[in-house]
Order: structure tokens, then sequence, then C-alpha cells
């Protein structure tokens, strides 16, 4: 809403510096979103009558127009590109040494001839949009005025943002209104209205509750014709568009009162009665804006006896639209319920400024004001004469009433540590027009609220207009006493524990958008199960991601495009999936349903477990860094989430070779737990590296954390036992083990670990080796063994009976140590 | 051999151990002046051959000599010893003044950074951390809020629906989780809410289909204003500084009256900058989650991890924190 600072004290007594009421505002709800001045800058330009005019002898578009001169006579020559006037309209001229915003003006010779100054149009003064033609005033206007003393162009114009339950701010009275109250200072009188004419006129007969007051007058005699220029002022001012007096006057009215008018041609209506009536479904309507429309059931529409004539609240109709000949109009205030407005302004994607404060709920009581105050402005801009007044009333709507309220004086006290009694907030309460009763009891405040504000329904509701109009700078600041030991649960402190694992592993975290588009690239447990959205906002983002690998492919393709040699990036977020998905299952079968959500009648939400994701490409080092040639592999990933299961205490989780669309078929694993595949760690296959423009031996992770997370139950975690250490030396014994390529690293290890038996401390995978001298399809594979015993120190028969065993056990596996 | 033989093998010899200028020719003359072949071993030898006094004699003589000269050798080797220590020290010398060579440390995101930095701070204050599905139920989201369904923010200009007809939406705020919280929890309540929420905005410099918030929600007997704006302070200069102000103005949503948008005093030109949104539980919300409001009140906030993330750190556009270039990654 703009408020032009001349319109606004012109209703309230404010004596305040512009700076210190743009405070004071912003500091009660009426947040001022900026502070504009139209037309400043414009100075020195003044009326001027068109004397003479002809075509400009060497340029088919302009005109030379001899205008009077600065005192009202005599001739000025001005070369003009316009057409829109002719012989005896006043203009404004910008005569040389004058301003315009941007511009100082100079005679200047426009193909040969000499022009002193400009004509202005509209736009250029800053009086609006208007560059279409020059700004023609009122036959009668003073000649060689100066046009900014005939009006406040120029002044300031606060804009404020007005609150969804405050539509009483949106209007200039209503926001002087509340500003008196603010300031506790006096609002002024109402400006002039007509007298109702004392004969009835059209019949109205109001066929639904949508409609709480229907008020329309008769105006005869009236000529339509541009509105004078003050009525242009404040439409431009306001960001209005000026049409003609009559269609203006109802924009200025709105803007003054915050009631909607709407002007019918009254004899373009159809008939001797408007029927208010909520829509059928089916019918249609053509709007002002030249658009048809369909009509559904609960639309608000006006009838005349040829069916709707307009859109009640929202937009009057094409058919019965005032225009150049009108005669006779018919001025319509009405009352609307706000939530039927809604609805139809949002299905029809028609907001205008009527329905935008309909469906604020305008002042029940301020349409006929508005209408007498309309027609007496019309008497001046159209000549109109107001000759038969109708007011039905139909006030069954909820949205109608302002009902009293009671309250407890110490609860709003208490609520908001104010140290106000009854009667302060009383006295507050009536500064914003209630009606306030206190009780003998000197705490029960009986309060009813004034017609035009419909948001003071509840005590909460009058706790808050008493703090804002006592200051909430003045609600002091304490630290309310603990409730409660404050804490993270066990599994979010957990998972705080895991990201800092997985980054210690020198993966940078990243935030990623969490939507996809058809094309996924699948990890852990893939599917084709999407969880869709209804409206997405791009075809690439049309679904919840169901895993978390996009988001960092992406990340990593968009940095190596800007000629990065390397990078390793994670990601911990939900992914997405439906609710019959088999990850669903997988995971209850290793943590239990826990993990999963369900809406308020316990029907189950979409899945969204949480997860980690992983992702590396090239150089790890560089020039610089500690290992300048190291590059990220697939170890360092397994590393990460060998570390996560770690911490989380599951134990390392067990690796299974894996062909999966997307991944090299003989360079990646699925991790199970108890069996069950919570995680994937390999190389990307090829041609992904080929799609997603990374080099190959690019590698990629994705591990389910809900299984990690629900090892922390609510009962906390249990703390890892510390290892008892042994002070006697150990004994290495390194074994180097030939075994055919089928036979896993796992499988030897688990091999070498059962037959070392309790002496074995460490066993650690060191070295691999493939060549003519080891028979086909076999490698060797070195391991060491680390023995210790916590009572004595072993010997070199301990190691020797350690080195039988494991003889022993590899070759029942069909595998023999390598001598 | 007599006593001016000895002189003359002693002279020798300290002259060749202290002429020796480096290990290799110590042990040259080591092996000359005291080794199985040297004159001093020869003449030891003979000694066998003398008699008793005069090998008394000579013998004290030799074994003086030797000791001199093995004292001169040890002498010698240590010198040598040090200065090549000095020399090899020296040679090692290392410059430590240029960049250290690293091992790449990973970082985690600004988000994560400031999200955990504000619940620390509540968690100081007695809050404890509550969470909830992204991917919500209408009624969580809404209806439970006071935002009834033909209020605007529902329509799918504003909310991202995952399905209309089930009323199953992105959740749009943190908010349903203060829900959840409520319908399972009986007061005292003090909770803080972060996580990812979403908005049907298209990306530009300063919206984001997806961000992060933090809300809080304290539900007990005797909650007020005061202990609102004191909570919201300790945040501000914990975040910001402890030279911060909190600035309280009306505002409304739907689901807190009084309502607060919370400015925090800055160098900018007003001398303030929104950060947040606040109030006091509306008493239908309270209600709608089975608390009773005539016993209980509370208050409730939401604040942009993105907002506070872009003030404090100069981010100028919310795209740098979720498009992840390396570079923006490792400033932090």
């Amino acid at each position: 809403m703009r408020l032009p600072l001349s319109w606004l004290t012109s209703m309230v007594d404010v004596d305040l510096t512009l700076d210190d009421l743009v405070d004071r505002l912003s500091a009660s709800g009426l947040e001022v979103e900026g502070v504009t001045t139209p037309g400043a800058g414009v100075h020195g330009v003044r009326t001027a009558r068109v004397l003479h005019h002809e075509p400009h002898p060497d340029a088919d578009s302009l005109r030379l127009v001899d205008v009077t001169g600065p005192d009202g006579s005599g001739e000025v020559r001005v070369v003009c590109g316009a057409a829109n006037f002719d012989v005896g309209d006043v203009v404004l001229h910008a005569s040389v040494g004058a301003r315009i915003p941007g511009m100082e003006l100079e005679a200047r010779t426009i193909r040969g001839q000499v022009s002193n100054g400009m004509l202005a149009s509209a736009r250029e003064l800053g009086l609006g949009e208007d560059h279409s033609g020059l700004l023609v005033l009122d036959d009668d206007a003073p000649l060689g005025a100066l046009l900014d003393e005939l009006v406040p162009v120029g002044e300031p114009v606060i804009e404020i943002a007005v609150q969804p339950d405050r539509g009483d701010h949106l209007s200039i009275r209503g926001v002087a209104r509340d500003l008196a109250a603010i300031l506790d200072t006096a609002l002024l009188p109402l400006p002039e209205i007509a007298a109702a004419p004392s004969s009835s006129g059209a019949r109205i007969e109001l066929a639904t509750d949508g409609v709480g007051a229907f008020i329309a007058w008769s105006l005869d005699g009236v000529t339509v014709r541009r509105s004078p220029l003050w009525l242009r002022t404040r439409l431009a001012q306001c960001g209005v568009r000026s049409i003609d007096g009559v269609v203006d006057v109802t924009n200025f009215v709105m803007l003054e009162l915050g009631q909607p008018l709407h002007a019918f041609d009254l004899d373009r209506v159809a008939g001797e009665m408007l029927t208010v009536r909520s829509a059928q479904g089916g019918e249609r309507l053509r709007t002002l804006d030249g658009v048809d429309r369909s009509l559904v059931a609960g639309d608000l529409v006006i009838d005349d006896a040829e069916g709707p004539a307009s859109l009640a609240g929202v937009m009057g109709g094409e058919r019965t639209e005032v225009h150049s000949a009108t005669r006779r109009v018919l001025l319509e205030g009405a009352v609307w319920d706000p939530a039927a407005i809604r609805r139809t302004s949002r299905r029809m994607g028609l907001v205008s400024e009527a329905s935008t404060r309909f469906e604020r709920r305008v002042d029940p009581e301020g349409a006929a004001v508005a209408v007498a105050r309309a027609a007496h402005l019309m008497a001046g801009t159209a000549d109109a004469r107001a000759v038969a007044a109708t007011v039905e009333r139909r006030g069954s709507g909820a949205w109608l009433a302002s009902p009293e309220v009671s309250a407890s004086a110490a609860r709003i006290r208490s609520l908001l540590a104010l140290d106000l009694d009854a009667d302060a907030q009383a006295r507050l309460l009536r500064r914003a027009g209630c009606a306030v009763e206190v009780a003998p009891d000197a705490d029960g405040l009986h309060v009813t609220p004034p017609s035009w504000r419909g948001d003071l329904s509840r005590p909460a509701d009058l706790a808050e207009e008493v703090v804002r109009l006592h200051g909430y700078a003045h609600v002091p600041a304490e630290l309310p006493p603990l409730v409660a030991r404050g804490r993270r649960s066990p599994a979010q402190q957990l998972e705080r524990e895991l990201r800092t694992a997985v980054l210690a592993h020198g993966l940078d975290e990243v935030v990623t958008r969490p939507f996809v588009g058809d094309q996924v690239f699948a990890g852990v447990h893939p599917s084709d199960g999407r969880v869709l959205l209804a409206n997405p906002l791009a075809q690439d983002a049309a679904a919840m991601r169901p895993g978390l690998l996009d988001g960092l492919l992406t990340t990593l393709r968009r940095n190596r495009g800007q000629g990065r040699a390397g990078m390793a990036v994670t990601e911990f977020g939900r992914i997405h999936r439906p609710v019959g998905d088999p990850i669903g299952a997988a995971l209850d079968a290793v943590v239990g349903p826990d993990w999963r959500w369900a809406g308020p009648d316990g029907q189950p939400l979409p899945l969204q477990p949480r997860a980690v994701g992983v992702a590396a490409f090239g150089a790890r080092g560089g020039p610089g860094w500690l290992d300048e040639s190291a590059t990220w592999v697939i170890e360092d990933l397994l590393a990460s989430f060998d570390e996560v299961a770690r911490r989380a205490g599951t134990g390392i989780l067990e690796r299974r070779p894996i062909e999966r669309d997307g991944w090299h078929p003989g360079r990646t694993v699925i991790l199970l737990l108890a069996g069950v595949e919570v995680g994937i760690v390999g190389q990307l296959h090829p041609h992904a590296c080929e799609r997603w423009d990374l080099p190959e031996e690019s590698v990629a992770g994705e591990l389910l954390l809900e299984p990690m997370l629900a090892v922390a139950t609510s009962a906390g975690r249990r703390a890892a036992a510390a290892p008892r250490l042994v002070r006697h030396p150990a004994v290495v014994v390194d074994v180097a083990v030939v075994a055919p390529e089928s036979l896993a690293v796992a499988s030897i290890a688990a091999l070498l670990d059962e037959a070392a038996g309790e002496l074995l401390d460490d066993l650690r995978w060191f070295d691999e080796f493939r060549g003519p001298q080891l028979p086909e399809g076999h490698r060797s594979v070195a391991f060491r063994l680390r023995l210790q015993d916590g009572q004595r120190q072993l010997t070199d028969a301990d190691a020797d009976e350690v080195l039988q065993r494991v003889e022993r056990a590899v070759s029942a596996a069909g595998a023999s140590l390598r001598a | 051999m007599d006593a001016s033989e000895v002189e003359a093998l002693r002279a020798a010899g300290l002259a060749a151990f202290a002429a020796a200028t480096d290990a290799a020719a110590l042990e040259l003359v080591r092996v000359e002046h005291l080794g199985r072949r040297s004159p001093l071993a020869e003449a030891q030898k003979q000694l066998g051959r003398m008699s008793d006094d005069e090998r008394r004699s000579v013998g004290a003589l030799l074994n003086g000599l030797k000791g001199d000269l093995t004292s001169a050798h040890e002498a010698r080797h240590a010198a040598l010893e040090a200065v090549e220590l000095a020399a090899r020290l020296e040679a090692e010398r290392l410059d430590l003044t240029g960049p250290a060579r690293r091992v790449r440390p990973g970082r985690p995101h600004l988000l994560t950074q400031v999200e955990q930095e504000i619940v620390d701070v509540f968690i100081g204050m007695g809050f404890s951390v509550a969470e909830g599905p992204e991917v919500e139920s209408g009624r969580f989201n809404f209806d439970l809020l006071n935002i009834p369904p033909d209020h605007p923010a529902r329509g799918t200009m504003d909310t991202i629906y995952v399905d209309e007809a089930a009323d199953l939406v992105l959740r749009t705020h943190t908010s349903p989780v203060q829900v959840r919280t409520m319908l399972t929890q009986e007061p005292p309540i003090a909770v803080v809410c972060p996580g990812r929420v979403y908005r049907a905005d298209a990306v530009d410099a300063t919206h984001s289909p997806v961000f992060t918030q933090v809300e809080g929600l304290l539900v007990a007997e005797g909650v007020t204003m005061a202990h609102l704006r004191g909570t919201l302070l300790a945040f501000a200069r914990a975040l910001f500084g402890e030279d911060r102000e909190v600035r309280l103005r009306p505002s409304f949503f739907p689901f807190t009256e009084p309502s607060a948008e919370v400015d925090v005093s800055f160098a900018s030109a007003s001398g303030w900058l929104e950060i947040l949104g606040s109030g006091m539980v509306d008493p239908a919300v309270l209600s709608a989650c089975g608390i009773d409001p005539e016993r209980y009140t509370g208050f409730a906030f939401g604040i942009g991890v993105e907002r506070v993330a872009m003030l404090r750190h100069g981010v100028a556009d919310i795209r740098d924190l979720y498009d992840a270039d390396a570079r923006f990654l490792a400033a932090f």
C-alpha cells in the first residue's frame, strides 16, 4: 500500500519528521518497504494553453506548437512529437531553464526548428506510466501555474507491507486511523460526502450468504471525460492507471477508504433487478480485462436479466462496463465473504485491487460512506447527479461480526511481561477503537472491537494489540528458567561423529538440492521407485532423490568442468523412496521399523532414510601436498565407511563383489550388515564416467545410516571397552598364500584368522603378486601375522605351530603357502 | 728400545693424530701407530725376551706411550665427529618458513557449521534437538499450525506437493516437527528443530527451493514474551557478537500471537537487519496439539540458517551454498 504523505496527513494529526514517521510505522507492524518521491526533480514546469499548431515542415511525426508563456500570455514555440491535443487544450510546458526528472531544458534545434523547451507527458513528469501523449489538463486550469504548486508532485510516498490479517491497512483512512491509535493523536474528520438520495433505485436481491451489504446508487447526467489533475496525481502516486472521471473516482475512494467500488453503465444493465448469488458452475462471464471466464459453483456473481454481469469482489463484466458515452451509472459498494473471494481469485489466477482488499476483509460498515464519497466526487469529475439509492443487507456470515471478547488482564500482563494493569490495557485498546469495559474485579476485560478490526477475536489478539500499541520495545529480555537438560539424542550425537569420521578421510562436505530428473545413478538398493513431485519447479527436478549419488556426481562434474584435477566430496542427507520400495523391507530386517515416519492417522509417509554418499575423482595431492602424486582410489572410500561402521560399533561391514548398472563389474562391492545390503562402494563404469564427464577410475559409494544410528538407542550408546595392552614382545610371521583367483582376500584372511587362533593380535594384508612362477589362474597374497600372548613371551616353537596350523587350513581351502 | 726412541714414537704419533683431517685418515694413523704391526706393538712383542728389570722399565715406557697415543686418537676422533656432525646438521638445514606440505583435511559444509553452532547455543540454554520427515503430511505442516486449507501459503505457487489429493507436501518449515513433539510430549517442552525445508521458489541469488531452518519451541507454565526476547538476544549475541542488540517488531504468522519479526543490530544503513520470525505460540496451535492453553504458554521462532551464514560470512549468492565449488568449500 502506497501512502502519499500529504494524503495521509490530511487525515491524521502527525507531528513527526519523515524518518521518525517511518520508524514508528515499522515499529508498529506497518513495515515500510520503501519511500519514493515520484515526480521529484520537476521545477519550473507550468501550465500553458495551446494557441496554434502545424506540422513540422521536415518531419511527419512532429508538430510545431505555439503555447502561452509563463505569465499565461504571449507565445512560445515548441517542437512536439505528440498528437493527442488540439488548440485550446491546457498542457504542461517545461520551458528553457525548467527541469524534469533527469533533464534540464534548453533551447534546441530539431530538424531546423527551434524548440523552447518541451511539452511533457505524464511519465516525463513522474505522474504515471502514460507516455502515449501529452498530459492534458482540465480546460479551466489556471495558465502559467507551476505544476508543483497545483499538485504535490515529488512528495514522499511511503510504501508499506500489509499483514494478511490487517486489511484495514489497505487504505489511507485505515492507516491514518491506526496511526492515530499508535501515536495517541487525533484522527481528522472524514472528507466530504454526498447526501443519500431519498428515492430508492435499482432492485437488489441478495440470494447468498456470501454478501453482507450491497449499496447501489443511481447517478444521472454523467459525462465521461478525463480526470482532473489532482485525481490523476493521487492515482499516479499510488501506482494506479488513470482511465476516466468515473472509474478513477471508484479507485480513488478505494485507496482513500479501503472499500472497493464498481460502476455499471446503468443503460447497459438488462432488466430492473440485480441478483447477487452463488454461481452454479458452467456459466461464463467476460470480465473487464477481455478474458472469457468460466464460473464454478461458489463463485459469487451479480446477475442482471441477461445473466452474470460482474464477478463479485474481483472484477466487473465487460458487457456493463462504463464507456465514453455512458450517461447513467449504477455505483455499487458491497461487502463480500473473504473466503469466497480468495477462492475465486486463486482459482482464476486473477488478483485485483478489489480482491486483495475483500479477501483480507473490508469494514462491513464502510460501504455506504464510500459510495456517498464517490458520488460526491463524481459530481465534480463527471457531472454525476445522485438520484436514487438502494441499501440491502444480509448479516448472517460470521466474517461480518466483531463480537465481544472477554479476557483476563492479569493473563495478558503476565504473557507480555509488561507492567500494565487492566485500566492501562483498556486505555490502549480504546485507542484502537474498541469499546472496553473493565469488570469490577479489575481483571476481566470485556472488549468489543470496532467493525474494521476483524483480527481481534480472541484474548491472544488483544494481547498483541496491547503490546503493539504500548510498544514491542518495552518487552524486557529475560532468559527462561531451564526446563530440562539440553541435549542431542545419542543418535544425533553419533551422526555428528560419523560426519567427522568421513571428513577425516579428506572428503569435503557438500549440500546439494535433493531433486532428480528421469535419469538417476543407482546406488544402494536400486529401484525405479520415485517420490514424484506434483508441481515440480523444473523437469530435471521432477522427483525427490532416491539416492545421494546424482548430487555428488553433478558436483564433481561441475568442478572438473572448471579445470580441477581432482576432488572428493560427501553428503549426509535423507533419500526418498515410495512406501512399498524394497529398501524398506531391507532396512526393517536390520533395524526394525522405527526409522519409518507416519502421518497423523498412522498412515505411512514415503520412506526417507538417512544416508551418506561419497564420490571422488582424480588427483588427491598436487603441488604443495605431502603426497603430490596421490590419487583418489576406491580404498579411500572403503576406509571412510569402515571408520563409520567402527565408530558406530556395528563392526566392519562384509564386502561382496557385485555387478550393477553404472558400476565397474570387477571393481564394485556391496556392503552388508547381518547379510543385508546397506551400502555400495566401487569404481564407476567407463560409460558412466563418460556420461558424467569424469575421468575413468572415478569412484563413489553410498551407505545407509539408519543401521549405524540405530546402534545409539534412546538409552544411550554402549561405551567401547578398553583393550588389554599386552607388554610381552610380539612375534611377527609373514606368510604368502598362493591361491586361486576365485578365493577372495577376505576369505583368505578369515582362514588365517581362524587358524592362528588366540595368539593372533593383528592380521594385515600387505602384498599381492601374479607371475609365471605361479600356477595358471593363481595369485600370491601376503599377510603379516602379529602373535602375542598376555602371559608369557612367545618362542619360535609357538610361531612354527601357528604356521603349521595355517598351512593345514590353507591347503584345505585349495591353496598353499609359498616357500 | 730406549727412552729416546719412545719419545720419538710419541712425538711422531701425536703429530700424526693431530694431522688427521677425517675419519678415514684417522683410521690409517691409528693402524700405523696403534695397530698390530705398529712400532709400539712390535716393541711390546720384544718385551718377553727382556730381563725382568729391563722389561719393567721399558714396559712402563711403552704403556705410557700407548696410553698417550690412545688418548690422542680418542680426542681426535671425538673432535672429527663433532665437526662431521656439525657439517651434516648444516647440510640438513630446512627452510621451514614456507608453506607446510599438508595432508588434505576434509571440511564440514558452511551450512553444517552454522547449523551446529546455532543448535549448540540452544542446547546450552536447555533445549533438546528434534527431527522429522521432509515429505510431510499437510495436516502436520499446515492444519495443526492454524493454516487452514484455503490459506494462500498452501497454494502450489508457494508449496511443493508430492500428492495434493493425499495432502503430502515437502515441508515448508520445520514447524511440523514442533507439532509432532507437542503431540507426543507433555510440557515442559524445549526443542530446536533443524532441517531442510522447501518452497516453490525458482533459484536466484536470494531464493532457493530448498533451504535450512532451525526452529525452536518452548512450552511450559509461565513462559512470557520476555523469555522469547531474552532467548533470542542470547542467540544473536552468540552468533554475531556480544555487543549486539535485538529489536522486536509486530508481525503476523498464523501460528503465533503476538508475533514478532526480530532484527539484530548491524553496521547497515538502518542499523538493523531482519534475521528471524517469532512469537508466542497461538493458543489455537496449542489446543490443536493437545496442550491446554489455559495452563501453558510458549514461544516459537524460526531461524534461516542460510540467512545467518550469508550475513555473517558475506555470502552474496545463496547458490554458492549449494553449488559446491571447491574454492568455496575450502574457505570455511
